[in-house]
Protein backbone atom coordinates (compact mmCIF):
# COMPACT_ATOMS: atom_id res chain seq x y z
CA UNK A 1 0.00 0.00 0.00
CA UNK A 2 0.94 3.81 -0.45
CA UNK A 3 0.05 6.81 1.52
CA UNK A 4 -2.73 8.89 -0.22
CA UNK A 5 -3.72 6.10 -1.98
CA UNK A 6 -7.48 7.85 -2.58
CA UNK A 7 -5.88 11.10 -4.28
CA UNK A 8 -3.52 8.85 -6.19
CA UNK A 9 -5.94 6.92 -7.59
CA UNK A 10 -8.13 9.53 -8.24
CA UNK A 11 -5.47 12.17 -10.09
CA UNK A 12 -4.14 8.69 -12.02
CA UNK A 13 -8.22 8.24 -13.10
CA UNK A 14 -8.78 11.36 -14.12
CA UNK A 15 -4.30 12.70 -15.54
CA UNK A 16 -4.40 15.52 -13.12
CA UNK A 17 -1.12 13.73 -11.18
CA UNK A 18 2.08 16.54 -11.16
CA UNK A 19 4.70 14.43 -13.14
CA UNK A 20 6.54 13.31 -10.08
CA UNK A 21 4.12 11.58 -8.29
CA UNK A 22 2.67 10.08 -11.48
CA UNK A 23 5.90 8.70 -11.47
CA UNK A 24 6.29 7.91 -7.49
CA UNK A 25 2.88 5.65 -8.27
CA UNK A 26 3.31 4.04 -11.54
CA UNK A 27 6.79 3.19 -9.65
CA UNK A 28 4.85 1.32 -6.86
CA UNK A 29 2.61 -0.08 -9.38
CA UNK A 30 5.18 -1.66 -10.87
CA UNK A 31 6.02 -3.72 -7.48
CA UNK A 32 2.86 -3.89 -5.98
CA UNK A 33 -0.15 -5.80 -7.29
CA UNK A 34 -2.71 -5.11 -4.56
CA UNK A 35 -2.41 -1.41 -5.43
CA UNK A 36 -2.42 -2.41 -9.39
CA UNK A 37 -5.58 -4.35 -8.59
CA UNK A 38 -7.34 -1.55 -7.09
CA UNK A 39 -6.65 0.68 -9.08
CA UNK A 40 -7.59 -1.93 -12.40
CA UNK A 41 -11.03 -2.04 -10.25
CA UNK A 42 -11.67 1.60 -9.77
CA UNK A 43 -10.83 2.27 -13.42
CA UNK A 44 -13.60 -0.74 -14.59
CA UNK A 45 -16.01 0.98 -12.30
CA UNK A 46 -15.02 4.80 -13.27
CA UNK A 47 -15.37 3.56 -16.93
CA UNK A 48 -19.05 2.24 -15.79
CA UNK A 49 -20.14 5.29 -13.90
CA UNK A 50 -18.97 7.47 -16.71
CA UNK A 51 -21.03 5.73 -19.54
CA UNK A 52 -24.44 6.94 -16.98
CA UNK A 53 -24.00 10.17 -18.80
CA UNK A 54 -25.42 8.65 -22.13
CA UNK A 55 -26.60 5.45 -20.49
CA UNK A 56 -29.78 5.02 -18.47
CA UNK A 57 -28.97 3.15 -15.25
CA UNK A 58 -32.20 0.97 -15.78
CA UNK A 59 -34.78 0.50 -18.74
CA UNK A 60 -36.55 4.03 -19.36
CA UNK A 61 -40.26 3.91 -20.72
CA UNK A 62 -40.80 3.68 -24.35
CA UNK A 63 -43.26 6.46 -24.07
CA UNK A 64 -41.35 8.78 -21.96
CA UNK A 65 -41.11 12.00 -23.85
CA UNK A 66 -44.67 11.52 -25.76
CA UNK A 67 -46.26 11.16 -21.97
CA UNK A 68 -44.16 14.22 -21.21
CA UNK A 69 -45.57 15.97 -23.80
CA UNK A 70 -49.16 14.72 -23.41
CA UNK A 71 -49.33 16.26 -20.31
CA UNK A 72 -47.93 20.04 -20.83
CA UNK A 73 -50.89 23.23 -21.22
CA UNK A 74 -51.05 23.66 -25.22
CA UNK A 75 -48.67 26.44 -26.04
CA UNK A 76 -50.73 29.74 -25.46
CA UNK A 77 -49.85 32.70 -27.41
CA UNK A 78 -46.34 33.57 -28.47
CA UNK A 79 -44.38 34.88 -25.97
CA UNK A 80 -45.93 33.64 -22.88
CA UNK A 81 -44.20 30.12 -20.91
CA UNK A 82 -47.21 27.75 -21.00
CA UNK A 83 -47.31 28.55 -17.39
CA UNK A 84 -50.65 29.90 -17.58
CA UNK A 85 -53.75 27.76 -15.58
CA UNK A 86 -56.03 25.62 -17.06
CA UNK A 87 -57.09 26.45 -20.93
CA UNK A 88 -59.70 27.74 -21.70
CA UNK A 89 -61.00 24.74 -23.56
CA UNK A 90 -60.51 22.45 -20.21
CA UNK A 91 -62.27 24.44 -18.20
CA UNK A 92 -65.52 24.60 -20.66
CA UNK A 93 -64.87 20.84 -21.00
CA UNK A 94 -65.43 20.34 -17.26
CA UNK A 95 -68.22 22.73 -16.88
CA UNK A 96 -69.70 20.63 -20.08
CA UNK A 97 -69.15 17.60 -18.75
CA UNK A 98 -70.64 18.75 -15.26
CA UNK A 99 -73.89 19.78 -16.43
CA UNK A 100 -74.22 16.60 -18.85
CA UNK A 101 -73.45 14.79 -15.47
CA UNK A 102 -76.23 16.51 -13.90
CA UNK A 103 -78.42 16.25 -16.23
CA UNK A 104 -78.04 12.45 -17.10
CA UNK A 105 -78.04 11.93 -12.86
CA UNK A 106 -81.28 13.91 -12.65
CA UNK A 107 -82.78 12.03 -15.33
CA UNK A 108 -81.66 8.76 -14.08
CA UNK A 109 -82.79 9.81 -10.67
CA UNK A 110 -86.28 10.58 -11.79
CA UNK A 111 -87.15 7.85 -13.78
CA UNK A 112 -85.35 4.95 -11.12
CA UNK A 113 -84.55 6.40 -7.80
CA UNK A 114 -80.99 7.18 -7.25
CA UNK A 115 -78.74 5.65 -9.59
CA UNK A 116 -77.12 2.46 -8.82
CA UNK A 117 -72.99 2.86 -8.21
CA UNK A 118 -72.32 1.12 -11.47
CA UNK A 119 -74.86 3.40 -13.34
CA UNK A 120 -73.12 6.40 -12.05
CA UNK A 121 -69.54 5.10 -12.82
CA UNK A 122 -70.59 4.66 -16.08
CA UNK A 123 -71.91 7.84 -17.06
CA UNK A 124 -69.30 10.09 -15.52
CA UNK A 125 -67.26 8.03 -17.53
CA UNK A 126 -66.21 11.22 -20.01
CA UNK A 127 -65.23 13.77 -17.33
CA UNK A 128 -62.76 12.41 -14.97
CA UNK A 129 -60.01 12.83 -17.43
CA UNK A 130 -60.58 16.70 -18.14
CA UNK A 131 -61.64 17.12 -14.27
CA UNK A 132 -58.19 15.72 -13.39
CA UNK A 133 -56.36 17.63 -15.96
CA UNK A 134 -57.48 20.86 -14.60
CA UNK A 135 -57.16 19.79 -11.29
CA UNK A 136 -54.08 18.95 -12.16
CA UNK A 137 -52.98 22.19 -14.20
CA UNK A 138 -54.46 24.17 -10.81
CA UNK A 139 -52.08 22.40 -8.32
CA UNK A 140 -48.99 22.26 -10.50
CA UNK A 141 -49.11 26.07 -11.41
CA UNK A 142 -47.48 26.65 -8.07
CA UNK A 143 -43.79 26.26 -8.43
CA UNK A 144 -43.26 24.98 -4.77
CA UNK A 145 -40.20 22.70 -5.59
CA UNK A 146 -38.28 25.49 -7.21
CA UNK A 147 -36.76 27.82 -5.14
CA UNK A 148 -36.86 31.86 -6.17
CA UNK A 149 -33.16 31.70 -7.04
CA UNK A 150 -33.20 28.60 -8.68
CA UNK A 151 -36.54 29.87 -11.12
CA UNK A 152 -34.70 32.82 -11.74
CA UNK A 153 -31.78 33.18 -13.81
CA UNK A 154 -31.01 29.58 -14.38
CA UNK A 155 -28.14 30.21 -11.59
CA UNK A 156 -30.37 28.02 -9.66
CA UNK A 157 -29.29 27.85 -5.60
CA UNK A 158 -25.79 27.12 -5.72
CA UNK A 159 -25.10 26.22 -8.55
CA UNK A 160 -21.75 27.07 -10.55
CA UNK A 161 -21.08 29.11 -12.57
CA UNK A 162 -21.43 29.31 -16.27
CA UNK A 163 -20.18 26.43 -17.51
CA UNK B 1 -29.56 22.68 -32.53
CA UNK B 2 -28.30 25.28 -30.10
CA UNK B 3 -30.11 24.60 -26.82
CA UNK B 4 -30.84 28.40 -26.38
CA UNK B 5 -32.47 28.53 -30.26
CA UNK B 6 -34.60 25.50 -28.91
CA UNK B 7 -35.74 27.00 -25.42
CA UNK B 8 -36.83 30.34 -27.52
CA UNK B 9 -38.79 28.27 -30.12
CA UNK B 10 -40.71 26.28 -26.90
CA UNK B 11 -40.84 30.11 -25.64
CA UNK B 12 -42.74 31.23 -28.73
CA UNK B 13 -45.26 28.62 -29.12
CA UNK B 14 -43.38 25.93 -30.68
CA UNK B 15 -43.97 22.56 -28.06
CA UNK B 16 -42.23 19.92 -30.77
CA UNK B 17 -38.86 21.71 -29.87
CA UNK B 18 -39.16 20.59 -26.14
CA UNK B 19 -39.34 17.20 -27.19
CA UNK B 20 -35.49 17.47 -28.39
CA UNK B 21 -34.45 18.84 -25.35
CA UNK B 22 -36.52 16.41 -23.48
CA UNK B 23 -35.09 13.25 -25.58
CA UNK B 24 -31.30 15.41 -25.09
CA UNK B 25 -31.35 14.87 -21.28
CA UNK B 26 -33.49 12.83 -20.07
CA UNK B 27 -31.10 9.59 -19.81
CA UNK B 28 -29.12 12.29 -17.17
CA UNK B 29 -31.98 13.19 -15.80
CA UNK B 30 -33.42 10.00 -14.79
CA UNK B 31 -29.86 8.35 -13.88
CA UNK B 32 -29.50 11.51 -11.45
CA UNK B 33 -32.60 10.53 -9.99
CA UNK B 34 -32.27 6.89 -9.52
CA UNK B 35 -29.03 7.93 -7.45
CA UNK B 36 -30.84 10.03 -5.54
CA UNK B 37 -34.14 7.32 -4.90
CA UNK B 38 -32.68 4.75 -5.67
CA UNK B 39 -35.91 2.92 -7.41
CA UNK B 40 -36.51 3.44 -11.33
CA UNK B 41 -39.90 3.77 -11.06
CA UNK B 42 -39.73 6.70 -8.71
CA UNK B 43 -36.79 8.29 -10.77
CA UNK B 44 -39.31 8.40 -13.62
CA UNK B 45 -41.85 10.05 -12.29
CA UNK B 46 -39.56 12.67 -10.40
CA UNK B 47 -37.55 12.77 -14.08
CA UNK B 48 -41.28 13.32 -15.44
CA UNK B 49 -42.41 15.96 -13.11
CA UNK B 50 -38.62 17.90 -13.84
CA UNK B 51 -39.26 18.18 -16.96
CA UNK B 52 -42.78 19.28 -16.78
CA UNK B 53 -41.93 21.98 -13.96
CA UNK B 54 -39.10 22.88 -16.14
CA UNK B 55 -41.34 23.85 -18.45
CA UNK B 56 -43.71 25.53 -17.06
CA UNK B 57 -40.26 27.97 -15.56
CA UNK B 58 -38.54 27.76 -18.96
CA UNK B 59 -38.87 31.43 -19.59
CA UNK B 60 -36.40 31.57 -16.31
CA UNK B 61 -33.85 29.78 -18.18
CA UNK B 62 -30.85 31.65 -18.54
CA UNK B 63 -28.95 30.48 -21.94
CA UNK B 64 -26.25 31.63 -20.01
CA UNK B 65 -25.44 28.35 -18.25
CA UNK B 66 -25.85 24.70 -19.72
CA UNK B 67 -29.36 23.10 -20.06
CA UNK B 68 -28.42 20.21 -18.13
CA UNK B 69 -27.28 21.93 -15.17
CA UNK B 70 -30.58 23.65 -14.67
CA UNK B 71 -32.55 21.23 -15.26
CA UNK B 72 -30.31 18.59 -13.00
CA UNK B 73 -30.35 21.41 -10.91
CA UNK B 74 -34.47 21.12 -10.24
CA UNK B 75 -34.39 17.50 -10.26
CA UNK B 76 -32.31 17.50 -7.31
CA UNK B 77 -34.50 20.59 -5.25
CA UNK B 78 -37.62 18.78 -6.53
CA UNK B 79 -35.94 15.19 -4.75
CA UNK B 80 -35.97 17.02 -1.38
CA UNK B 81 -39.71 17.41 -1.06
CA UNK B 82 -40.40 14.13 -3.26
CA UNK B 83 -43.18 11.79 -2.09
CA UNK B 84 -42.34 8.19 -3.16
CA UNK B 85 -45.12 6.46 -4.56
CA UNK B 86 -46.46 3.82 -1.83
CA UNK B 87 -44.47 0.34 -3.74
CA UNK B 88 -46.46 -1.61 -5.60
CA UNK B 89 -45.51 -5.13 -6.67
CA UNK B 90 -42.51 -5.03 -8.55
CA UNK B 91 -42.75 -6.88 -11.81
CA UNK B 92 -40.10 -9.17 -12.48
CA UNK B 93 -37.37 -7.71 -14.43
CA UNK B 94 -36.57 -10.23 -17.46
CA UNK B 95 -32.48 -10.67 -17.04
CA UNK B 96 -32.05 -10.89 -20.90
CA UNK B 97 -33.25 -7.59 -21.29
CA UNK B 98 -30.81 -5.24 -22.22
CA UNK B 99 -31.23 -1.32 -22.80
CA UNK B 100 -30.02 -0.60 -25.83
CA UNK B 101 -32.82 1.94 -26.50
CA UNK B 102 -31.58 4.38 -23.34
CA UNK B 103 -28.71 5.89 -25.28
CA UNK B 104 -30.08 9.51 -25.49
CA UNK B 105 -30.41 10.92 -29.11
CA UNK B 106 -26.48 11.82 -29.13
CA UNK B 107 -25.37 8.52 -30.38
CA UNK B 108 -22.52 7.56 -28.54
CA UNK B 109 -19.34 6.16 -30.49
CA UNK B 110 -18.50 2.64 -30.50
CA UNK B 111 -16.16 2.54 -27.63
CA UNK B 112 -19.23 4.33 -25.48
CA UNK B 113 -21.29 1.24 -26.27
CA UNK B 114 -19.09 -1.40 -25.24
CA UNK B 115 -20.36 -3.30 -21.51
CA UNK B 116 -16.89 -2.74 -19.90
CA UNK B 117 -17.29 -6.32 -17.92
CA UNK B 118 -19.65 -4.79 -15.91
CA UNK B 119 -23.03 -5.25 -15.93
CA UNK B 120 -25.27 -2.17 -15.62
CA UNK B 121 -27.47 -4.32 -13.77
CA UNK B 122 -25.17 -4.95 -10.96
CA UNK B 123 -24.44 -1.11 -10.63
CA UNK B 124 -27.87 -0.55 -10.50
CA UNK B 125 -28.14 -2.71 -7.54
CA UNK B 126 -25.35 -1.76 -6.05
CA UNK B 127 -25.14 2.22 -6.73
CA UNK B 128 -28.70 2.19 -3.70
CA UNK B 129 -26.10 0.34 -1.03
CA UNK B 130 -23.93 3.32 -1.30
CA UNK B 131 -23.76 6.41 1.64
CA UNK B 132 -25.79 9.10 0.00
CA UNK B 133 -22.67 11.33 0.62
CA UNK B 134 -20.77 9.35 -2.15
CA UNK B 135 -24.02 8.64 -4.30
CA UNK B 136 -24.10 12.52 -4.22
CA UNK B 137 -20.72 13.14 -5.46
CA UNK B 138 -20.95 10.42 -7.46
CA UNK B 139 -23.79 10.98 -9.35
CA UNK B 140 -22.33 15.36 -9.46
CA UNK B 141 -19.38 13.63 -11.13
CA UNK B 142 -20.12 10.82 -13.49
CA UNK B 143 -24.04 12.05 -14.25
CA UNK B 144 -24.04 15.80 -14.17
CA UNK B 145 -19.92 15.81 -15.18
CA UNK B 146 -19.41 18.47 -13.11
CA UNK B 147 -15.67 19.28 -12.60
CA UNK B 148 -13.96 19.11 -8.92
CA UNK B 149 -14.15 22.74 -7.96
CA UNK B 150 -17.89 22.81 -9.24
CA UNK B 151 -18.56 19.82 -6.80
CA UNK B 152 -16.32 21.98 -3.95
CA UNK B 153 -18.29 24.81 -4.26
CA UNK B 154 -21.97 23.52 -4.89
CA UNK B 155 -21.40 21.08 -1.42
CA UNK B 156 -19.19 23.48 0.65
CA UNK B 157 -16.33 21.23 0.88
CA UNK B 158 -12.83 21.44 0.18
CA UNK B 159 -11.88 20.13 -3.26
CA UNK B 160 -9.86 17.17 -1.32
CA UNK B 161 -13.05 16.09 0.25
CA UNK B 162 -14.41 15.65 -3.33
CA UNK B 163 -11.26 13.52 -3.92
CA UNK B 164 -12.09 11.50 -1.18
CA UNK B 165 -15.43 10.92 -1.51
CA UNK B 166 -15.34 9.83 -5.30
CA UNK B 167 -12.68 7.20 -4.41
CA UNK B 168 -14.19 6.14 -1.43
CA UNK B 169 -17.54 5.83 -3.72
CA UNK B 170 -16.16 4.16 -5.99
CA UNK B 171 -14.68 1.95 -3.37
CA UNK B 172 -17.55 0.73 -1.94
CA UNK B 173 -19.10 0.33 -5.28
CA UNK B 174 -16.39 -2.40 -5.98
CA UNK B 175 -16.70 -3.86 -2.37
CA UNK B 176 -20.76 -4.01 -3.26
CA UNK B 177 -20.14 -5.55 -6.46
CA UNK B 178 -17.95 -8.17 -5.33
CA UNK B 179 -20.04 -9.43 -2.33
CA UNK B 180 -22.39 -9.94 -5.20
CA UNK B 181 -20.18 -11.71 -7.71
CA UNK B 182 -20.16 -9.02 -10.39
CA UNK B 183 -17.15 -7.57 -9.42
CA UNK B 184 -13.97 -6.10 -11.42
CA UNK B 185 -10.70 -7.42 -10.76
CA UNK B 186 -10.24 -6.55 -6.94
ZN1 LIG C 1 0.58 -0.88 -2.80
Amino acid sequence: MIDDLDKLVEGLLEGTLSEGDSERFLAHLARCSTCRELVDAHKTVHRSLASLATRAIAPMSADFTDRLLGRLPAPASPGASGRAGPSLAVVLAVAGGLTVLAAIGGLIWSRSGPPTLPAASATSSPSPSPASTAVEAVTTSGITGLTDNQVKGGSPGDEPGPR
Amino acid sequence: MDEAELVRRVLSGEQEAYRLLVERHKVRVFNRCYFILGSAADAEDLAQETFFRAYQNLSKYDARFSFATWILTIARNLSLNWKRKPQAPVAAVDPREEWVESLGSEVPGPEAQVEEGMSLAAIREAIVAVQPEFREVLALRYIQELSYQEISDLLKVPMGTVKSRLFHGRDRLIKLLHEKGAAPAS
